[in-house]
């Protein structure tokens, strides 16, 4: 599971690869937690490279909206594989985190 | 020089001044009492001599007074009458007349001439001076001396004046008068002139050695020893009546026996000197002898002891005094060094213990060390007892040697000690760790315990029995990843005609997950219970999840009610995989609903119910994602392999068919771990026709 980060003040993109499962789900939770404790509370998440998503993965992303959320900033996904986009589908979790087709939707999305 | 002869000599010498400071002045004193003497002496002679000779000149004084009292000479002075001054003088010499045995009479003129002279006169030239003479009588009235007549014989001389002014000289022989002092003085005489002739002796035989001494001294008062006797000569100087000194008259006295005598004091008192001397020396000897004698014993012992020889002694005689304080110190000092010598020798004796003992314990000691050290520590305590039992090694070589082996020892041995120290240390964290793990162990076993206890209670929660009716045949089988699972399944006959189906994948596997599914599964039961739809029921239950869900535990779930007479199935979905529904006639599909949203995560999601129905013979299976997500080495085990093992047609029976997708999925796995918790509810609608196959009583997976 690697991840990068690019930091623009108060936007942040995170981008994702591999696996986001038991396992990695952790460390992913920790690097964005410690961003929005950093001020970055507008986040992008670069799903493009991300082959999987368990139940432990969903939670992350779930937990992390909410945080930014009562941050008073704002979470969005883009660039999801289709198996990673049906897993989000049919959890139902894809109505209530914003999905995007490209970055730039989900900068529109998130008011960056 | 020793100090006993030194304090001897000093004494001496003091002895010695001490005599002469006595000596001296003594003989000094006695010189001076000697000239006294002399002085005396020659004043004494010279008193007798005038005394004798006044008495030898007396009868001629009396004849010069008669002559000068004489009438006729008076008279015939006065008429100067000179031949009858002859003839009164010659008649006055007859015998019987003052003159007789006379030698001489001189009638003197005031002038000093001869006026008249008896016997003729051998010359013109008168007796005396009458000037001095004259001189002389008016001092004492009498004049009387000795004088020499041109023929050299000695005149005793004596005058008288006359009235008229001049003298009346009378002379006798002098020689008599000699011989008679002479006779007085028990001595010899020597009359010598003024040029230390010899006029007249009466020993005339000892002159020569009376000219001898007045060759030495000229003074006259000598002493000279002749014939074995000693003489004295006193000098008396002779005047002539006029007062002149003619000549001296020498009287040779023996003074042997003065001399003796004087000898013999002398000697006497230089002797009872010397013995005084001599005995004081004797006494101070014997006194400094006795008091230094112990000094050369005493000196000899202790220079015997500083060399080293304890065993030297002065053998000194007990004594009060600072000798007998130096012996006793010595003997004090002696006592010591026997003591030291004693006491040093115990301490060589106990040093040779102590290394013995030393030397033995390193032995034992050595034996924790090992190989090479052990053998450079017992070579070196072997050298050292070597050292030790060679006869003439000092103690200090002996015990350099020892105090190597220690030395030597004692770092091989503090190494060691590291070396166990360390080992210790890490054998300490080893234990640490496994006890560590042991505690861990024990609590793991108490978990596994209580995850036991959990699923025993989880399974024996799940529905026992199936429920026996024609209408249907149901079948269930739960086969959690871990200990206990995330997923739920459950049915209830709602009353006669409704049958309530359930199933539920909490997110996550083990207890986390089964006490979220849990809670989901006692709120959904409660709410159908209660009379609510499916849809109902989730959004209960999902606002109940989503109060104080802060880690967004989530679960899918999917909740169904079959009206058991018309085979009517309400349905809803929250967020779970659609069930596959077998029709009777082999056609195979998923039984879509509206999509929900997991439980938990949205409050207020608007969940919709949906209809199904039912036909005899058709095969619903509801299961949780842990069916088409197994993992195997080809991937996931996925929907179509799902869709193809349920859709084959087989038994109908619901038992079989689980059996029949589990055989799938575990021959699909192969090897690989459990992924997901595996949970299946399969259920067969025969209506309410009569079934054809005999029901089938099944328990419930245990």
């Amino acid at each position: 599971m690697d991840q990068s980060t690019q930091t623009g003040g108060v936007v942040v993109t995170h981008q994702l690869a591999g696996r986001i499962d038991t396992s990695t789900s952790p460390a992913v939770e920790a690097e964005i937690k410690a961003k929005l404790a950093a001020g970055s509370t507008r986040i992008l998440l670069d799903m493009r490279e991300v082959t999987y998503v368990s139940s432990a993965g969903l939670r992350v992303v779930l937990l992390v909206a909410k945080q930014a959320k009562a941050a008073g900033g704002n979470l969005a996904l883009f660039g999801l594989q289709p198996s990673v986009r049906e897993v989000f589908d049919i959890s139902g979790f894809g109505k209530i985190i914003p999905i995007a087709a490209s970055e730039a939707e989900a900068r529109a999305l998130i008011g960056a | 020089m020793l100090l006993r002869t030194r304090i001897l000599g000093l004494f001496a010498l003091a002895i010695l001044l001490v005599a002469a400071s006595v000596a001296l002045p003594g003989w000094l004193v006695l010189r001076n009492q000697e000239e006294r003497i002399v002085g005396l002496r020659i004043a004494a002679q010279s008193g007798e001599v005038r005394e004798a000779l006044d008495r030898a000149a007396r009868p001629l004084t009396a004849a010069a007074r008669a002559l000068a009292a004489d009438h006729a000479i008076l008279t015939a002075l006065e008429e100067s009458n000179q031949a009858a001054l002859r003839a009164r003088l010659a008649a006055l010499r007859e015998e019987g007349g003052p003159l007789s045995g006379m030698a001489r009479a001189d009638i003197i003129g005031a002038g000093g001439q001869l006026l008249a002279s008896t016997p003729g006169a051998p010359s013109e030239e008168a007796l005396v001076s009458a000037e001095a003479v004259l001189q002389e009588l008016q001092a004492d009235g009498q004049a009387s001396g000795l004088e020499r007549e041109p023929g050299g014989r000695m005149l005793l001389v004596s005058a008288a004046r006359l009235p008229q002014g001049g003298l009346v000289a009378v002379a006798g022989d002098a020689e008599e008068a000699l011989q008679g002092i002479a006779r007085a003085l028990h001595a010899d005489l020597f009359l010598t002139d003024r040029n230390d002739r010899l006029l007249f002796a009466t020993a005339s035989g000892s002159w020569p050695l009376v000219e001898q001494a007045l060759a030495a001294d000229p003074a006259g008062a000598a002493a000279l020893d002749a014939e074995g006797k000693t003489y004295r000569i006193v000098p008396t100087a002779l005047t002539n009546s006029a007062g002149a000194p003619i000549g001296r008259l020498l009287v040779l006295r023996d003074a042997t026996a003065e001399a003796r005598r004087h000898a013999l004091v002398l000697l006497l008192a230089g002797a009872l000197l010397a013995l005084a001397a001599a005995t004081v020396c004797a006494i101070l000897y014997r006194t400094i002898r006795a008091a230094l004698d112990p000094l050369t014993g005493l000196a000899g012992a202790l220079r015997a002891l500083a060399g080293g020889d304890i065993y030297a002694s002065a053998a000194v005689p007990e004594r009060r005094d600072e000798m007998g304080e130096i012996a006793q110190a010595l003997e004090a000092l002696r006592a010591t060094g026997l003591a030291h010598e004693r006491q040093e020798t115990r301490d060589r004796l106990v040093r040779a213990q102590h290394q013995a003992l030393i030397r033995r314990e390193m032995a034992r000691l050595a034996a924790v060390l090992e190989g090479p050290e052990r053998e450079e520590t017992m070579a070196l305590l072997r050298r050292a007892q070597d050292h030790a039992e060679a006869a003439g090694t000092s103690m200090e070589r002996a015990g350099g040697a020892l105090a190597l082996a220690f030395e030597r020892m004692s770092a091989q041995v503090i190494a060691k000690h590291g070396q166990l120290a360390e080992l210790l240390e890490a054998r300490t964290r080893d234990l640490d760790i496994v006890r560590q793990a042991l505690a861990e162990r024990m609590q793991l076993n108490r978990l596994r315990e209580e995850l036991e206890v959990a699923r025993q209670l989880q399974l024996s929660s799940l529905p026992a029995e199936m429920p026996s009716r024609p209408e249907f045949r149901l079948h269930a089988s739960m086969l959690p990843a871990k200990e206990v699972g995330g997923d739920f399944y459950d049915f209830a006959l709602l009353d006669r005609e409704r049958l309530a189906l359930f199933i539920g994948d909490a997110s996550g596997k083990g207890v986390g997950a089964a006490i979220f599914i849990a809670m989901a599964r006692s709120l959904l039961r409660s709410a159908v219970s209660r009379g609510a739809s499916p849809a109902e029921a989730l959004a209960q239950a999902n606002d109940a999840l989503a109060v104080d869900n802060p880690t967004m535990m989530f679960a899918t779930a999917f909740v169904g009610i079959l009206d058991l007479p018309t085979g009517r199935l309400r349905f809803a979905s929250a967020g779970h995989n659609a069930p596959r529904l077998r029709r009777a006639d082999g056609t195979e599909g998923m039984l879509h609903g509206p999509e929900g949203i997991a439980l938990g995560i949205a409050e207020g999601f608007p969940f919709e119910d949906r209809e199904a129905t039912l036909g005899p013979g058709d095969v619903l299976l509801l299961y949780t994602d842990g069916v088409p997500e197994a993992v195997g080495p080809g991937g996931f085990f996925g929907d179509d392999r799902l869709a193809k093992v349920f859709g084959t047609p087989g038994s109908a029976d619901p038992r079989a068919v689980i059996e029949a997708v589990s055989a799938a999925v575990t021959e699909f796995a192969g090897n690989e771990q459990q992924a997901d918790d595996i949970t299946m509810l399969c259920l067969h609608y025969s209506g309410n026709n009569a079934c054809t196959e005999p029901e089938a009583r099944f328990v419930a997976p245990a």
